[in-house]
């Protein structure tokens, strides 16, 4: 890590210039015990504002008093988990949280099919097992155990996803706040400071639907779509910017217009009607959430850099918006087909040149 | 004395005025108002309200008063204008005027009056016509409150106000804020107001002005400055103590408009509370602010979270959602963290709310939403004891509960009661020979005022018997002082009501309905009226139902007569006005699709019944013409030409030779056969005997389907499926029998036979005819 080719940085290094302004700021405030921020500074941090000289960019936009929810809870006693659509953001106010109150956003339990309750718990390096029988160095403390010991924050990703019984090992964790680890006659007691910020998808209910009993532990906040456009515009306007800069895409930014026409787009099929609500819309089978807007204009720059002069063409913007709605064959394309006949082409001029792109492709 | 609030140092008999600012319906205004009076103790407390209802201070200070009540004042000429000033036990000038009492103050109201507010309004409405209302203003205004939130950090201007104002506990800090609160907001507003709103603020002036006299008034009555206390809107502090603002004087006060009003005092809820937004006239939680208030009067604000969201969780698991204690301390300590990330001690109405959404409801509003509606609103009424300001309404109430023998149903106990509408001939009086009627016809008034005191439970067996539920609720009380602002009595208030809702019908069913209802209510005096207007749209009347049940509805007004003791004579002729209407746009509509061919055989139907019951009045000549051209005519939608056949068939309007023709022509191979199936849909629908008695028209329709071919058969299988859905089990069997001695099987077989349980096999040839398509429209 820190590696400068590092695809992806965690937040506390993307934005470390930030939290250390914050800090420098924040010296002489009370903090909570663990935290190396004020609630009020990691509230700053998310959803934007001024320390000292520095610029913090918003990191979460448009539902401030869900951010304030969330920071409120890891002052308490409970979990949080954070629910939504797909691309609603969760795991990314995730990240940033947990850099903000302890500095280390990778302390992180991806959830799967596949996780057991060793994930959760520990494990045992089986080698140094063998050889030395059981004793702490052949331990293997899972991210969570790890946090509970220095009183920090774990993240839990797409908790849905895993199996009822690996969920279940959660519920004694929260509760009792403890782990007991009877092959060493030992426990590990949490120390304050330690919460975790749990995910998972509205979409996938049902599939490993939470226990009462496990959701009980949780303090849950549902994160909305955007509120409007404008919001949703400036969103992915930041993102595109910023992603598009970390991947070094030699291309411009799309302009305000594909931005607007984009978003305005994905809105209108989320909403199953059109903006003004004048004419209702079939919306398509899959989700078209933010989050795709973003990867479908960095797409769309990704293409116009290697193929095209650089700028981003409505003919990139058609091929992205073809891939992002139309996700099961027959029924999204008429979907999208009446969505093109019915309202895009009677937008007039303006829309003329992307309809006709998106034409062509969706025939 | 460095707390109070402002002096008036004008002239030197104002000096040492106290004068305390207020938000109405504020706890901790009420708590720090009531803690500044206990150290004044002041001779004298004049407080913001309409000074013509001062009369009815005595009632609102009243013990067995219960809060909340309003005091409403109304004018007595129409348009009817209203005013209501809400009070709850939090109102800072409830609280006044409580104290004043007990410690023998004196106390009155200062505002203007509310006749000359009152009058001013009708003023304004007159002279606003085609103007600009003060839009400007307002959003002025609300982008202020909204800035004001915004520089304190709050998200919500309310939010804003609760953790500043209401969780202030310091008396000096309170008071300090919230005249410093006003006066900016003052000094921001004001001018423009008088650029943009401009009746508004002349209005503000003119209030204080009118105030200012009053207090000098008190003075001139032998009360020192010093002795008195203002209790006032803080908005309106400044003003008060502002020297360059001269004391109306008795002249100014002549030459202001006034209207002649009427003021009482009336139970108010907490539900109208909540409804009503805006400054003063009511807020968005009532039962949360009373909670908070007895938590303010323990000195224990601490109490108010936990005993808030505790009380949710019990109202959740009340109606089956568990939820555990855990889950409510949880909620607790999330409200108070959110409360200090504001820092702010306690949480406000928003972190309670945000808490209780979070960890009761999962993250959904939606479940919470009843719970959180409960605890914030409530369902307090207030009461005022007998005796307390009756309004003309309320003695009429009481009389006739009396007269009628209805006093021991004023309980919040429903109880039954069945009346017999006939002349009860055992008694001699005819008061008592018709008190049934009358009791109905006073149901019927009450109703019809929205007094729900009484509701109607059907008619039981006999057009004379009617059943009713009654059960009095303080509700009804409001409802009752409500009343008022239509008329002195029930009966003038109902025919008031009677006639506005006659001038806005605009449909002849409509109109026909609510001269039933004159008729059950007993105010004829409103149906020419009505009539007239009945008349007038009928003439340009096209829609058959609506006009064959306009003409039943009239019908059975005139058939009630006699119970009633009513006299219909003037219905008759626009009874067959709308028969004869009806009758003719009968064959233009009846080209209708078969949704709405139902409907149109159900009007059908009517109009048969009404030409039963009245056949003396309508002309049923025409009718039967117009069902005859109906019955023959190909062009028709094929069920009410059906329909209109059974009509004749029933009223032996058709020879069976013409009958049987018909049947065969109808059911011929020429014809579609959906068509064909569709038409015996309608034919069957009515009066079955007839059907059944008649062999030849079962012969008929067995040698039709004989005939069909397979694919013909399935079709219209289809629809006689349907036709004989209604059938009764009875008349399936008539069915059958008659069925069985045409294939000469001995019925009891076939009925047995038909009886018996699917096969798979027949029950997959069913589900196929589900599936059958139809390339026409229906």
């Amino acid at each position: 890590m820190g590696n400068e080719n590092t695809l992806r940085l965690p937040a506390e290094k993307l934005y470390a210039h930030e939290i250390e302004a914050l800090l420098s700021d924040d010296a002489k405030e009370e903090k909570p015990f663990g935290w190396q921020l004020s609630p009020r500074a990691v509230l700053k941090f998310i959803v934007g504002g001024r320390a000292g000289k520095t610029d913090i960019v918003p990191k979460y936009l448009g539902h401030n008093r869900l951010v304030e929810i969330a920071i409120a809870t890891l002052l308490t006693d409970r979990a949080l988990l954070l629910i939504g659509e797909p691309g609603t953001a969760k795991s990314w106010l995730s990240e940033n949280l947990a850099a903000a109150v302890c500095g280390n956003s990778n302390r992180v339990i991806q959830g799967t099919a596949g996780t057991s309750e060793e994930h959760i718990r520990y494990s045992w390096n089986y080698a140094l097992l063998l050889a030395n029988g059981p004793c702490r160095e052949a331990l293997i403390k899972s991210p969570i155990l790890i946090c509970m010991e220095n009183g920090t924050i774990a993240r839990f990703e797409e908790i849905s996803r895993c199996s009822s019984e690996v969920q279940d090992a959660l519920i004694s964790i929260l509760s009792e706040k403890y782990v007991s680890i009877p092959e060493l006659a030992a426990e590990t007691e949490a120390i304050r400071g330690f919460s975790i910020i749990a995910t998972a998808n509205t979409r996938d209910r049902g599939v490993n639907d939470m226990s009462a009993a496990l959701k009980r532990r949780f303090n849950i906040i549902v994160l909305p779509t955007p509120a409007d456009l404008e919001t949703e515009i400036d969103i992915v306007r930041r993102r595109v910017k910023e992603i598009s800069a970390s991947y070094s895409i030699k291309a411009h930014t799309p302009s305000e217009d594909s931005l607007y026409k984009v978003v305005t787009i994905f809105r209108e099929l989320r909403l199953g009607a059109t903006l003004d609500k004048s004419q209702k819309i079939k919306p398509p089978s899959g989700v078209v959430s933010t989050a795709e807007a973003i990867s479908l204009l960095t797409g769309g720059m990704a293409l116009a850099a290697s193929f095209g002069n650089g700028e981003v063409r409505d003919s990139d913007l058609a091929a992205g918006l073809q891939g992002a709605i139309v996700k099961e064959e027959d029924k999204d394309k008429l979907v999208w087909k009446e969505y093109l006949e019915n309202v895009m082409k009677k937008r007039g001029s303006e829309w003329r040149k992307l309809y006709n792109a998106c034409q062509e492709l969706n025939s | 004395m460095a707390e109070t609030v402002q002096c008036l140092p004008r002239t030197k008999q104002l000096n040492g005025l106290h004068i305390f600012g207020v938000r109405h319906l504020s706890p901790s205004s009420a708590l720090h108002l009531l803690a500044f009076l206990n150290e004044i103790r002041p001779k004298c407390v004049l407080i913001e309200g309409p000074s013509d209802c001062s009369g009815l201070l005595a009632h609102i200070a009243d013990e067995r008063v219960v809060l909340p009540v309003a005091v409403l004042a109304y004018t007595v000429k129409s348009p009817v204008q209203t005013v209501i000033y809400p009070l709850a036990e939090y109102s800072p000038e409830y609280q006044a005027a409580v104290w004043a009492f007990r410690n023998k103050a004196a106390v009155r109201f200062i505002d203007l009056p509310a006749s000359v507010s009152m009058g001013a309004d009708a003023q304004d409405w007159e002279n606003a016509q085609g103007e600009e209302p003060g839009i400007l203003y307002y959003k002025a205004q609300a982008e202020f409150y909204e800035a004001m939130a915004g520089m304190a950090g709050e998200h919500d201007y309310e939010t804003f106000w609760e953790r500043h104002f209401e969780h202030c506990s310091q008396r000096t800090a309170f008071v300090e804020k919230i005249s410093a609160f006003s006066v900016s907001m003052r000094g921001n507003l004001e001018g423009l107001q008088w650029e943009a709103e401009k009746t508004g603020a002349a209005r503000n002036l003119i209030r204080e002005a009118f105030m200012k006299m009053q207090v000098e008034l008190a003075v001139e009555q032998g009360f020192c400055a010093d002795e008195i206390v203002v209790v006032t809107g803080a908005y309106h502090v400044k003003g008060l103590a502002d020297e360059t603002l001269l004391p109306m004087t008795g002249k100014e006060f002549e030459s202001l408009p006034c209207a002649e009003i009427k003021t009482t005092l009336m139970p108010y809820s907490y539900y109208r509370l909540s409804s009503r937004s805006g400054y003063g006239a009511g807020n968005k939680a009532p039962a949360y602010f009373q909670l908070m208030w007895e938590c303010l009067l323990r000195e224990d604000l601490g109490r108010l979270a936990p005993l808030y969201l505790s009380s949710i969780a019990k109202i959740m698991r009340g109606s089956g959602n568990y939820n555990s204690t855990a889950s409510a301390i949880e909620a607790v300590r999330l409200a108070k963290s959110l409360a200090s990330l504001h820092g702010g001690e306690h949480p406000t109405l928003k972190d309670l709310h945000d808490a209780a959404v979070c960890l009761m409801g999962g993250g959904e509003l939606s479940a919470v939403a009843e719970a959180v509606s409960r605890v914030d609103i409530g369902t307090a009424i207030g009461e005022l004891p007998e005796g307390v300001s009756q309004t003309p309404v309320q003695d009429d109430m009481n009389r006739q509960l009396k007269a009628l023998k209805l006093e021991k149903y004023k309980s919040t106990v429903a109880q039954d009661i069945s009346l017999d509408l006939r002349e009860n001939r055992a008694v001699k009086s005819t008061q008592a020979a018709f008190i049934d009627l009358q009791r109905s016809v006073f149901f019927n008034r009450l109703l019809l005022l929205g007094i729900n005191f009484a509701a109607y439970r059907g008619s039981g067996s006999s057009t004379w018997s009617e059943n009713w539920v009654l059960r009095w609720t303080p509700e009804n009380e409001i409802e009752t002082v409500e009343a008022n602002l239509k008329g002195e009595t029930i009966e003038n208030a109902a025919a008031l009501v009677l006639k506005e809702q006659f001038e806005a019908a605009g449909s002849i069913l409509e109109i026909a309905k609510l001269i039933r209802k004159a008729c059950i209510c007993g105010l004829l005096a409103e149906m020419p009226g009505g009539l007239r207007r009945l008349q007038e749209l009928c003439v340009d009347g096209e829609n058959f139902s609506e006009a064959a049940h306009t003409a039943h509805e009239l019908s059975s007004v005139i058939m009630y007569r006699d119970i009633r003791n009513i006299d219909t004579e003037p219905l008759v002729p626009v009874l067959q006005q709308v028969f004869l209407r009806a009758a003719l746009v009968m064959f233009g509509g009846a080209a209708c699709n078969g949704e709405a061919a139902s409907g149109f055989v159900e009007a059908i139907d009517l109009m048969h019944t009404v030409s039963q019951e009245q056949f003396e009045h309508v002309n049923d000549e025409l009718w039967l013409q117009k069902l005859r051209e109906l019955a023959h005519s190909d062009s028709r939608n094929a069920k009410v030409s059906g329909a209109a056949a059974a009509v004749l068939m029933e009223r032996s309007e058709i020879t069976d030779g013409e009958l049987k023709t018909e049947v065969s022509r109808r059911l011929s191979l020429g014809v579609p056969g959906d068509l064909a199936a569709m038409w015996f849909e309608g034919f069957s629908g009515r009066n079955r005997y007839v059907l059944l008695s008649r062999t030849s028209i079962w012969e008929q329709l067995d040698s039709y389907l004989e005939a069909l071919d397979e694919d013909e058969f399935k079709r219209s299988l289809v629809f006689l499926r349907r036709a004989f859905s209604s059938f009764e089990p009875k008349e399936k069997n008539a069915v059958t029998d008659i069925l069985a001695d045409l294939w000469n099987l001995v019925p009891a077989d076939v009925g047995e036979f038909l009886r018996d349980e699917l096969t798979e096999e027949e029950q997959g040839k069913l589900d196929e005819l589900n599936e059958f398509e139809f390339d026409f429209e229906l």
